[in-house]
């Protein structure tokens, strides 16, 4: 068995047909799925450990408490945080994005300050500056990428003035595939003055991640898009910036003592953490991370960088098919749409042929605007894809362009 | 279902070959609608002329299936009175919900009923109805005042770099949505021409 094979084997969804075809799943942008190890270590700790966590006073508290700050402590490790302290559990990016423009962006911005971020942001790193820049009348500024698809530093950088406080980018686009140069953005961000938020949606999964030598402020990610559960993201900040921030929701377990006139927060992440918090999520995300770890980030990268390439020659031979995005070294997908023939019919093929891509805007419409076009298909993969996966999806591409051959114009 | 039954030979002659697409000149109604799914838009524009549809055109780019809805959509109406329009489109969207009936009184159309099997592409297909739908009522009360269309809705924020022009003011008011109504289903009408 080769290595693909064996990690295949670890993942029971994929074991089924779909319209009579064996299943291909090639939307792991959209989510990813969940290896046995991931769903048992969800399933143990409903079975031997679950309880409310960090007040309990009895045996299954203290577990479930020690299994959740283990889960923040490896969470930490992952991204090479160097306190896990940094590190606050969320629903997701999303919320992990949104929790920056509620505590910070919305009480430090104000009339004239400057927000910059670009033209490839997924929606969840894009409007919340949007409304934060309404609310607080500061500006948003949005680079466009290049013609290639990559992001040009200078461009970029020409943007920064004065004014400019925060610089919200993404380090993996969800559509173009372009990975972003963090550190050197983060660096000149830095020079100018402003703060840097990293949406690490699409390259926490697929690449190695350090937020030390990335060298941002605020890095977030989701983790159903790492073999985790869904409803578990993470946030992670630098430590007295996360300090000096106002807590984004209010309840209980963010708080140090409340009295009639008032309240004391609790300390960093916990006061970002109001209420009963997704413990199996962050256990199961733990366990996500454990076995990507044991694949081996550096190898998840290569894994995907191969068969982005495999499929970009398979998509090339295909012919008819406009791809998006950089040559060269992106992340594991390919954005792509085939002449005269809309995604949605496209994927309706697929779906018929067993193959699962995404068709749409990607939630990212500013970026198809850019592109002219109303959506595209895409093509994403993850470690249990093989190029038998991309052989049935350029088959199946083949019948597409067969079955709307007739009437394409 | 198999692909031959879901896309039927009428759907592709009318994905190929769109009767009644373009712009009229003077609408009496003329409404936009975008499908949140995947972001296409369809324009419905209907000329009025003694109580019925005169005249009708759709414009907008989308899927087969959004394309052929649409055209089907106005070929039925053409002629017909608004409240022969407005039970059109009741039984329409009743079939694509899957309702049991007889929906002989939309020819064409039901061709699409295997789309109801596919609810991801439901919405494909009834783009361009509730386009008509949210228009008729204004148009019963007042037709010269159905004009829903036309304000151009300019990017409040401009994109800067990557060749574009250089950086105008924006202060964060992105509102690109020019007349900010709500449709039927909730989905906003944009006052933008078709992108």
């Amino acid at each position: 068995m080769s290595v693909a094979e064996r990690i295949r084997a670890d993942f029971p969804i994929l074991n089924q047909t779909v319209n009579g075809r064996p299943l291909v799943y090639l939307d792991n942008a959209a989510t990813t799925q969940k290896p046995r190890q991931v769903i048992e270590a969800v399933a143990r700790y409903y079975e031997t450990s679950n309880a409310n966590v960090h007040r309990a006073i009895h045996t299954l508290g203290e577990r479930a408490t020690e299994q959740y700050e283990g889960a923040r402590e490896r969470v930490a490790r992952f991204v090479g945080a160097r306190d896990a302290r940094e590190v606050v559990f969320t629903r997701n990016a999303t919320e992990a994005l949104n929790l920056v423009a509620y505590a910070w962006g919305l009480r430090r911005l104000g009339p004239g300050d400057e927000i910059v971020t670009t033209l490839m942001e997924h929606h969840s790193n894009f409007v919340p500056w949007q409304q934060v820049a309404e609310a607080r009348g500061a500006r948003l500024r949005v680079a466009a990428p290049e013609p290639d698809g990559t992001l040009d530093l200078e461009r970029l950088a020409g943007l920064f003035t004065e004014r400019t406080r925060l610089v919200a980018v993404t380090h993996a686009s969800n559509v173009l595939g372009t990975i972003n140069p963090v550190d050197e953005i983060a660096r000149r961000a830095h020079e100018a003055g402003a703060l840097v938020v990293v949406d690490g949606a699409q390259s926490a999964p697929h690449m190695p991640v350090d937020v030390a030598a990335l060298g941002c402020d605020f890095f977030a990610f989701s983790g159903h898009k790492m073999l985790g559960p869904t409803g578990i993201g993470v946030l992670w900040g630098r430590r007295e910036l996360l300090e000096a921030m106002e807590p984004f929701l209010y309840g209980g377990d963010m708080i140090a003592g409340v009295r009639l006139e008032g309240a004391d927060w609790n300390e960093v992440p916990y006061k970002f953490e109001a209420g009963t918090p997704n413990i199996a999520g962050a256990i199961g995300l733990a366990a996500a991370i454990d076995y990507l770890e044991a694949v081996g980030m550096e190898n998840v990268h290569a894994h995907e960088q191969r068969l982005t390439a495999y499929a970009r020659r398979w998509l090339e031979e295909v012919g008819g098919i406009e791809i998006y995005g950089p040559r060269g070294e992106r992340s594991g997908l390919l954005s792509f749409n085939l002449a005269g023939i809309h995604p949605h019919d496209v994927a309706t093929v697929l779906n018929e042929e067993g193959v699962a891509i995404r068709a749409g805007h990607h939630c990212a419409q500013p970026l198809m605007d850019w592109l002219e076009v109303p959506a595209t298909n895409r093509a994403s993969f993850y470690i249990y894809n093989t190029e038998a996966d991309v052989d049935r999806l350029a088959a199946a591409l083949v019948k597409t362009k067969e079955f709307f051959g007739n009437v394409v114009r | 279902m198999s692909l031959d039954e879901l896309y039927q030979e009428v759907i592709m002659d009318h994905y190929a070959r769109p009767r009644n697409k373009g712009r009229l000149e003077h609408p009496d109604i003329d409404r936009e609608l975008a499908n949140p799914v995947c972001g296409d838009v369809i324009r419905v524009q209907v000329a009025l002329d003694g109580g019925r549809v005169g005249d009708v055109r759709f414009s907008g780019k989308g899927c087969s299936i959004s394309q052929a809805s649409a055209s089907m959509m106005t070929e039925l109406i053409k002629g017909r009175t608004l409240d022969e329009a407005r039970g059109l489109i009741e039984r329409f969207l009743a079939m694509m919900k899957g309702e049991p009936g007889d929906y002989g009184a939309l020819r064409d159309l039901q061709a699409l009923q295997g789309v109801s099997r596919y609810p991801v592409r439901i919405k494909c297909a009834t783009l361009a109805w509730h386009v008509l739908e949210g228009g008729l009522p204004a148009a019963a009360a007042d037709a010269a005042a159905a004009d829903a269309g036309g304000a151009a809705a300019a990017d409040a924020v401009p994109v800067e770099g990557g060749g574009a022009a250089a950086a105008a003011d924006a202060d964060g008011a992105a509102a690109a949505d020019a007349n900010g109504a709500t449709a039927p289903g909730k989905r906003k009408i944009h006052g933008s021409p078709e992108r």
